[in-house]
């Protein structure tokens, strides 16, 4: 007796999703359906329950009152037209100029940390040519690395490695909403998996 | 699927005002009754509508037409229900209810009286509806009259798809155990009446 009580009340818990389904004639209501053929009381439950869809199914809206409208306009023309300007003309995001601005500081730090008479334009001898004018800049140059191999390589390391970090974390910050997001939907699925499972057991139990 | 406000929505996001009108127009009964079924109030329904569209204008220059703008203004009304019905906690009164429903008029039909009792007995359960707990009365709302899909209000309530259903569920056996008690009540007072 107890045991067809609690199966009679395993079935209840299915019928209002059978109501909302429309009474499918689907082989996953077939032990609902053989249920209902011989039990009176789900009968009736299930009487109930098709009053209440059909009920809710013409469960009318309230209508906004007719005042609302004006209200709603006189609020929106009443709003300053700088915020609305400002918030169109937004700044770009952080996303883009602080990558940006690393890349800059950069530069700027590699630029900066030359030593000062190669920033200047080589002096032309008079006679010379600008093609040997040029290569001895660059002789200038090659002799200059040459002698501070290590202060240039740790430089542009940094410089890089800078920039590397920079574009990480900024792909991160792109992908920290969409994680989120793709998260959510992982436990929304587990969440109805571990449901399934559940009504799986107590079906054949 | 393209979204029907698509081009209503760009010409208010170059600043129409008239467009913008015509925008709420379209959209304020929706608003109003999720906000009303939310909060149960009348006079807070209509200032969350307010504050709504003062948020949705504000925010129009940035909306990108990812998503549909039906959804994105639903969610706006949802979040501002939401938050409202925090800050006023037990405050709110469920006052309107039934004064809404008593201006439902009932359609010609043949058997007038039969049909009175009926439109009775379907507004006694809306009037049920309200008595639910919010977590009820909300999937009901979205998905009776807001007419949204399982997973859209799963999707905008941030709750998996099986409790959304489930929520759905025993609300509906809620509204049939209530109708049950009713029934059971009136038979025993005519037993008593007899």
């Amino acid at each position: 007796m107890r045991t067809r009580m609690w199966r009679c009340e395993q079935f209840k818990e299915e019928l209002p999703q059978y109501v909302a389904d429309g009474e499918p004639a689907s082989p996953y209501y077939r032990a609902l359906r053989a249920h209902l053929a011989s039990c009176p009381s789900c009968q009736e439950e299930l009487q109930r329950l098709r009053w209440v869809e059909e009920a809710l199914r013409c469960w009318p809206k309230v209508p906004a009152p007719s005042a609302l409208l004006e209200r709603v306009m006189q609020a929106i023309v009443e709003q300053p037209h700088s915020v609305r300007m400002q918030e169109r003309w937004q700044p770009l995001t952080w996303e883009v100029w602080v990558p940006a601005l690393a890349v800059l500081a950069g530069l700027m730090i590699a630029v900066f940390s030359l030593p000062p008479h190669l920033l200047n334009a080589p002096v032309a001898v008079p006679g010379e040519e600008a093609s040997q004018l040029w290569a001895r800049d660059l002789a200038s140059w090659e002799s200059w690395l040459e002698g501070h191999r290590e202060i240039v390589g740790t430089v542009w390391n940094g410089v890089f490695a800078a920039l590397a970090v920079f574009g990480i974390g900024f792909a991160l910050a792109s992908w920290d909403a969409l994680g989120r997001e793709w998260w959510k939907e992982v436990e929304r699925y587990f969440a109805d998996l571990g449901n399934q499972v559940r009504l799986f057991f107590r079906r054949i139990h | 699927m393209s979204d029907p406000l698509a081009e209503l929505v760009a010409r208010c996001q170059e600043g129409d005002v008239a467009a913008f009108r015509e925008l709420v127009q379209k959209t304020q009964d929706e608003v109003y009754n999720l906000a009303y079924r939310v909060l149960g109030n009348s006079q807070e329904a209509e200032d969350i509508v307010q504050e709504v569209y003062l948020r949705v204008w504000r925010a129009l220059p940035g909306f990108r037409g990812e998503a549909r703008f039906s959804s994105w203004l639903y969610r706006i009304t949802l979040n501002a229900c939401l938050n409202r019905r925090r800050e006023l906690r037990t405050q709110l009164h469920v006052l309107d209810a039934e004064e809404a429903l008593e201006q439902l008029a009932a359609p010609a039909h043949e058997n007038p009286v039969e049909l009175a009792i009926e439109h009775e007995r379907k507004a006694s359960l809306w009037r049920a509806v309200s008595r639910l707990p919010r977590k009820y009365r909300l999937v009901l709302t979205m998905f009776y009259q807001q007419q949204l899909s399982y997973k859209e209000i799963a999707e905008h309530l941030a709750l998996p798809l099986g409790t959304v259903k489930a929520h759905l569920n025993r609300a509906r056996r809620a509204l049939a155990g209530l109708l049950r008690r009713k029934r059971e009540k009136k038979s025993e007072d005519k037993d008593v009446a007899v």
